[in-house]
């Protein structure tokens, strides 16, 4: 009986801790998000809500005019996952293993690999802007220094260049992550496996193979699901290049950029369509949601215990 | 023995290579915010020899950065 009175008295404990929490989270995420989800369900004139024009929104989206932007958008979001899916997570995981073997220097290498992440994205941008400037930029200078004039191109300026260059920015910024979560995942291993190995003869690229990587699958996990959710609301970095449109010609366009000009409009593109940019950030919402969760469903099946 | 060293060698190039392509950007900036801005335009990979501190009296003294400095 006693048992069950403290019982009793813990939960009310708890759930007076959760309160201002679970209030925040409600407040400034589900409500905002409920909303935005009845926005797509109306008419819309300017910033006035009209009458309710049930799944008008989506059919909208799924025709002309916009349905052309949106299939490229989605291509390029989708390129940019896998792109930087592959490069990123192959990079973190090398850097990563040569901080966890580095004997020397380790404070100085783990916050060189760190530092971009660091930085604000509009000097990342800039940055890079400058760097790859076709006139002073160093980038086309050093090309041109030895002789490679066919490679220096105007990076930022061309659609064939345009977006392979921002995943290489992207890259820039955001390899460290990886890289300290996989050393992380690395340093979290037990060693004896290792020594085990070794003692049974196995080389440095099968301990790689056999033992360290697979091990390292929750890090993995965490890495897939953070590009998955970062590449399909990839808004900034295109945005502080190439503009509201994702010039040049929408080469750098993304959904998040699409759902930005539709909710609230732009020079290039005219008035904002509210019922569609709502309709068009559901979508994305339930692309990413749905997404992560199977995505991070399935990779934690595949996991092994260490 | 040789093995071990070449991995070695290998990952620290590895850590080299990145360190060089994560600084080269950021210096570059900080050697253009220490130049003038025609001289630079004129010879941008130039190395500020006699750095040009006016360009940091300037953003010191832009009447935005004072603005944003208030706000924060």
């Amino acid at each position: 009986m006693a048992r069950v009175g403290i019982k009793r008295e813990q939960n009310k404990y708890a759930a007076l801790l959760l309160t201002p929490a679970l209030a925040v989270i409600i407040i400034f995420t589900s409500i905002p998000a409920l909303t935005t989800l009845s926005y797509a369900f109306f008419r819309w004139k300017g910033f006035q809500r009209l009458g309710f024009a049930g799944i008008e929104n989506f059919q909208r989206l799924f025709n002309d005019p916009f349905k052309s932007y949106f299939y490229m958008a989605l291509r390029h979001n989708v390129l940019v996952f896998i792109a930087i899916l592959v490069i990123q997570t192959s990079l973190g995981i090398l850097v990563g293993y040569a901080l966890f073997k580095l004997k020397r220097g380790h404070r100085y290498f783990r916050t060189v690999v760190f530092l971009p992440v660091i930085f604000s994205l509009v000097i990342v941008a800039y940055m890079w802007q400058a760097m790859l400037d076709p006139f002073y930029g160093p980038v086309n200078y050093l090309l041109h220094s030895i002789h490679w004039d066919g490679l220096a191109k105007t990076w930022l300026g061309s659609t064939s260049t345009a977006l392979p260059t921002l995943v290489f920015i992207n890259l820039w910024r955001w390899v460290g992550f990886p890289a300290i979560i996989f050393l992380a995942g690395f340093n979290s291993i037990n060693t004896e496996f290792i020594e085990a190995a070794r003692i049974d003869g196995a080389s440095e690229g099968q301990i790689f193979r056999k033992i360290l990587l697979p091990l390292l699958a929750p890090s993995m996990t965490i890495v897939t699901i953070l590009t998955f959710i970062g590449a399909f609301e990839w808004f900034d970095l295109p945005y502080v290049l190439g503009g509201t449109n994702g010039n040049p010609a929408g080469a750098i366009d993304t959904l998040a950029l699409m759902f930005y000009r539709l909710s609230f409009g732009s020079v290039d593109s005219g008035a904002n369509e509210i019922g569609v940019g709502s309709a068009l950030g559901v979508l994305i919402f339930t692309i990413v949601g749905v997404g992560a969760t199977f995505g991070s469903r399935y990779l934690r099946s595949r996991e092994v215990e260490a | 023995m040789i093995k071990i060293l070449a991995s070695r060698t290998f990952f620290k190039a590895v850590l080299i290579f990145n360190s060089v392509i994560v600084l080269a950007p950021v210096l570059f900036l900080i050697n253009s915010s220490l130049r003038e801005t025609n001289d630079f335009a004129r010879t941008p990979m130039k190395l500020a020899r006699t750095p040009y501190w006016q360009n940091y009296k300037d953003v010191g003294r832009a009447e935005i950065f004072l603005f944003i400095l208030k706000i924060h």
